[in-house]
């Protein structure tokens, strides 16, 4: 006994679904858990935290058929309003759930529909307020609150209801990294000091892990993995159902397979530094004393298995395999060590092969060169227009500029020398209404054949300056030259012939009724001949993998698609730039990693990408620049290479580092690290040479 | 800036009246404004609405865009009228044109008359907590399913504003030409639907969350805030009834003046 949820559910699909959305789960919770439930994305975790608290079937019907108890309830048999009171559920957008005009009010509107009297309702009201720490925004506006904030003022809302067990549904999605980091903790407190049992929906698991007490993976609606959190990730295969794993899990995996790693996973980084530093080398200098190229370090953000990417030059490659091979283990340990990356690498040769012929072409022939600098310098396809290279004469910027170009990529393969494509100048900007300047003094040149992320907190002004290269907004004080001309009263569809503008929300800009339309409308309004357009937009849904799906409406595709959708209706009429706008929100690991890997390809074929980003994960591994902005201003700007060595101006912008940089750091590595496998990399290289 | 605006936070003594006592300064303010036939008397009302709003410290300038709306309507209104005015008086030559003098007053008047109404609602919108104009329709016995629907679409209405300027935006970002107000209103078409349907579904999450924090639990409710007929609230109603009252008696007995 003592199961506070006890819930036993045979299906659930949805009226229009073709296939259950959760099967066969069994959860039973008990008094004071903390359980974080993970899976990829449409694995059905919002649909089941949906029957866990009654709203399937109350307020979303379809075919159910199950059974959930709450403290010996069934929830069935009661209303949701009743429900309320056992169980409170936290929704995934924090902006629907405040629907009063003040704070106040919206935390008190759950114990007023109790029926309580108003000295009650004060009381509660105060009280949950101050466990968020927000006691003094009983007056504010709803509106007026930072996403963080409100995400807060939620929980305070579902807190002052009293239920003893809280459902979340990924309350930190939206949120950057200082707002998710409060989120947590007010959660964690809530379970530890209130008492309460926690049923958490995650997909970054690394800022759940310290809570857990159990973790839970779903995987197509059923429960696959059910076990606390060492033993959850104890087992090699997490790895495979694209969830993101924390960091200190790959590099227990990675350092298993060579034999390195520790019994239990070590999951802080403190833990496996204690266990590794009797392996390391005692008082090696590891910045020195490594060679970069001669290890073969990345030039170019390195993904890890899945995101194997395909233009990175071969010699470093095989640099790796070698530096496996050294590690004196047997072939079935190289063989299991190389499997993740065989696997992918096979996925892609086919456009590797394509990438290398192209780029010889490119290049007269001339095998790329490994140059051991840091950003721009790196190897990079040569600075080509995405469009150049599908041959699309029919875009305006192509036809006045198709044979300068041309004389301008043989020139401009080596980064610094190459064009600036968007400069900003002495950029000020302030909203109408606002006493705070939104942007002041900024100032930015974006190269062509630059991944470029802008990285800050929620407010720091990234959106704000993403919408002036598109002419959105307007500066108030100085200008953004495009291409050479200061757009500042460039229409903005003009500029969106240059510039693609990818918004936050997919669903801002899709309308129409057919995939195919979506991806043809940029092109019917730039008046591209009928036949092209068939061709140009089947050649971009190919691009994004969405060709099979042409016909449908795009309303009945998954998040990911939609955002795939939307980048390929900006990608088809063949934009120079590309600004897109936290492209990861609401996907799982294994989209962002696709969407990334367009971002990089786009870019590879001399595209510029800007994009601004809080998952600084992605940062380290796709961009070869940041852009770290605070206030409205920029803080800092450098290659990400030196990302690293920044960690107190992150701090003050509200951005920590990936977890892998505190294994790094824990281990006496240098701060230039871009991944997990390269910490293992240097950690093998120096086992090599103790033992 | 949204066109319209919505209730802000002041605490002065205008934002401590009881709602009603509001709406009966909306309510006398509507009859003697459709009541007079005099310009100076309209404008003189314009005036002291925007200086009671500035004396409550209404944020002037959210009733920018609306008088700029306005304003383009207003002078089409008067040029129409102007020219095309068919009573009996006597044109004024101006070239090609007749300009009629009596139609230009005509149309000035409808126009204050217009403008007039829209800043009272406005300031109404403005002065007004939503939640006690739900409160005061509690209390007049209907049920509070209905009653908190006026707070929350008072609430929903700059969001989704704000929403349609995304979209606007968004499209704008993919080639859509909106400059120009002949495309403008024909791109809107395509741009409604998501917007419908983003409004749709927001409602839809609305409703439940307010399911999931209990709405509708019992056939009553308690509110934590609760509104009450003050003194101050007697006072200003007896003395804009009295103000009601001398207006019609002056008009009485001098039908011209007023």
């Amino acid at each position: 006994m003592g199961f506070i949820l006890d819930a036993s559910i045979d299906r659930f699909q949805y009226v229009r679904g073709t296939y259950p959305a959760v099967r066969d789960v069994n959860l039973k919770v008990r008094e004071g858990e903390f359980v974080v439930i993970t899976g990829p994305a449409g694995a059905g975790k919002t649909t089941l935290c949906h029957c866990l608290t009654g709203v399937i079937p109350h307020f979303v019907s379809g075919d159910y058929q199950g059974l959930v108890r709450v403290k010996g309830r069934n929830i069935t048999e009661l209303r949701l309003p009743e429900i309320a009171g056992l169980v409170g559920l936290v929704l995934q957008r924090p902006e629907n759930q405040l629907f009063n005009l003040t704070v106040e009010e919206d935390v008190a509107f759950g114990p007023e529909n109790l029926c309580m009297d108003a000295d009650d309702i004060r009381s509660r009201v105060d009280r949950s307020l101050a466990f968020v720490g927000m006691r003094n925004f009983g007056r504010r506006m709803c509106g007026a609150l930072s996403g963080g904030e409100t995400q807060r003022i939620v929980l305070s809302c579902i807190l002052a209801m009293d239920p003893d067990l809280f459902v979340l549904d990924q309350p930190a999605a939206e949120l950057d990294p200082l707002g998710r980091k409060q989120i947590y903790e007010n959660i964690c407190r809530l379970n530890r000091d209130e008492g309460k049992t926690i049923i958490l929906i995650e997909d970054r698991l690394g800022d759940v892990l310290p809570y857990a007490s159990r973790m839970v993976l779903l995987h197509e609606g059923r429960i696959v993995r059910d076990a606390p959190p060492e033993e959850f990730f104890a087992d090699e295969d997490i790895l495979s159902y694209g969830i993101r794993v924390p960091d200190g899990v790959r590099l227990h995996h990675s350092l298993k397979k060579r034999r390195l790693a520790p019994e239990r996973v070590c999951l802080t980084p403190q833990d496996i530094a204690g266990h590794l530093k009797p392996l390391v080398r005692p008082g090696r200098a590891f910045s020195e004393s490594v060679d970069p190229a001669a290890c073969g370090v990345y030039l170019t953000p390195c993904p890890l298995a899945r995101g194997e990417s395909p233009w990175r030059p071969l010699r470093a490659r095989r640099g790796r395999r070698r530096s496996v091979a050294l590690g004196r283990h047997g072939p079935a340990q190289v063989a299991q060590a190389t499997r993740l990356w065989r696997d992918t690498l096979r996925a892609r040769l086919v456009y590797q092969r394509r990438t290398r012929l192209w780029r010889a072409v490119a290049r007269g022939g001339r095998r790329p060169e490994v140059r051991s600098t840091a950003v721009g310098k790196a190897t990079k396809a040569p600075c080509t227009s995405w469009l150049t290279t599908l041959k699309w004469p029919w875009c305006p910027a192509n036809v006045e500029g198709a044979s300068d170009r041309a004389g301008e990529s043989s020139q401009s393969t080596c980064g610094n020398s190459a064009p600036c494509v968007v400069q900003v100048r002495a950029l000020s900007f302030r909203y109408p209404g606002a006493e705070r300047w939104a942007l002041e003094d900024v100032n930015l040149d974006f190269k062509r054949g630059e991944l470029a992320a802008i990285i800050g907190g929620n407010g720091a002004g990234k959106t704000t300056l993403a919408k002036h290269f598109i002419g959105l907004l307007r500066p108030a004080q100085g200008k953004v030259i495009v291409k050479g001309q200061d757009i500042g009263r460039v229409p903005t569809a003009r500029i969106s012939n240059t510039v693609g503008y990818l918004f936050q929300d997919p669903d801002f800009q899709i309308f129409c009724n057919s995939i195919f339309d979506e991806v043809a409308f940029g092109l019917k309004t730039r008046k591209v001949p009928p036949d092209q357009i068939e061709t140009l937009a089947n050649e971009t849904l190919r691009k994004v993998g969405l060709f099979a799906l042409r016909e449908r409406h795009p309303y009945l595709l998954s998040r990911g698609q939609r955002q795939r959708l939307a980048l390929a209706s900006i990608l088809a009429h063949g934009p120079e730039v590309l600004v897109i706008d936290e492209p990861s929100t609401g996907l799982d690991y294994r989209e962002t990693l696709e969407i990334m890997d367009l971002l990089a390809e786009f870019r590879d074929r001399g595209g510029t990408v800007i994009m601004i980003t809080h998952d600084i994960e992605m940062v380290v591994r796709y961009a070869q620049r940041s852009i770290v902005m605070a206030g409205g201003r920029v803080l800092l700007d450098t290659p990400t290479t030196d990302i690293g060595k920044y960690s107190d101006v992150l701090m003050r912008a509200g951005i920590q580092l990936p977890q892998f940089y505190h294994f790094a750091q824990a281990l006496g590595l240098p701060p230039t690290c871009r991944d997990i496998e390269e910490v293992v990399r240097l950690l093998v290289e120096d086992c090599r040479q103790v033992h | 800036m949204p066109l319209l605006t919505s209730y802000t936070f002041q605490d002065t003594v205008f934002h401590r009246l009881d709602p009603r006592t509001k709406m009966a300064w909306l309510g006398v303010m509507l009859v003697l404004c459709f009541a007079t036939r005099q310009g100076f008397l309209l404008a003189g009302f314009i005036v002291l609405v925007l200086a009671l709003s500035w004396v409550a410290r209404l944020d002037l300038k959210c009733f920018i865009p609306v008088t700029r709306v306005f304003a383009s309507l207003a002078l089409g209104v008067v040029l129409i009228q102007t020219i095309f005015y068919s009573g009996e008086d006597t044109p004024f030559h101006l070239g090609p044109a007749d300009l009629h003098v009596q139609g230009f007053w005509l149309a000035v008047r409808v126009t204050l008359r217009l403008y007039c109404v829209i800043l009272l609602f406005l300031q109404f919108l403005t002065w007004t907590h939503p939640t006690d104009l739900s409160l005061v329709l509690v209390k007049a016995r209907l049920p509070y399913r209905y009653a908190m629907l006026i707070g929350l679409t008072l609430r929903f209405f700059p969001v989704l504003e704000e929403e349609l300027g995304n979209i606007l935006a968004a499209q704008e970002a993919r080639g859509m030409e909106l400059q120009g107000s002949m495309r403008r209103a024909l791109n809107m078409v395509p741009v409604m639907l998501p917007f419908c349907l983003r409004a749709l579904r927001r409602a839809n999450e609305v409703a439940l969350a307010m399911e999931l924090r209990g709405y509708g639990f019992r056939p009553q409710r308690t509110f934590l805030r609760s509104v009450e007929y003050r003194p101050a609230d007697y006072a200003a109603t007896i003395g804009m009834l009295i103000c009601l009252v001398a207006y019609f008696v002056v008009r009485w007995r001098s039908p011209s003046l007023l």
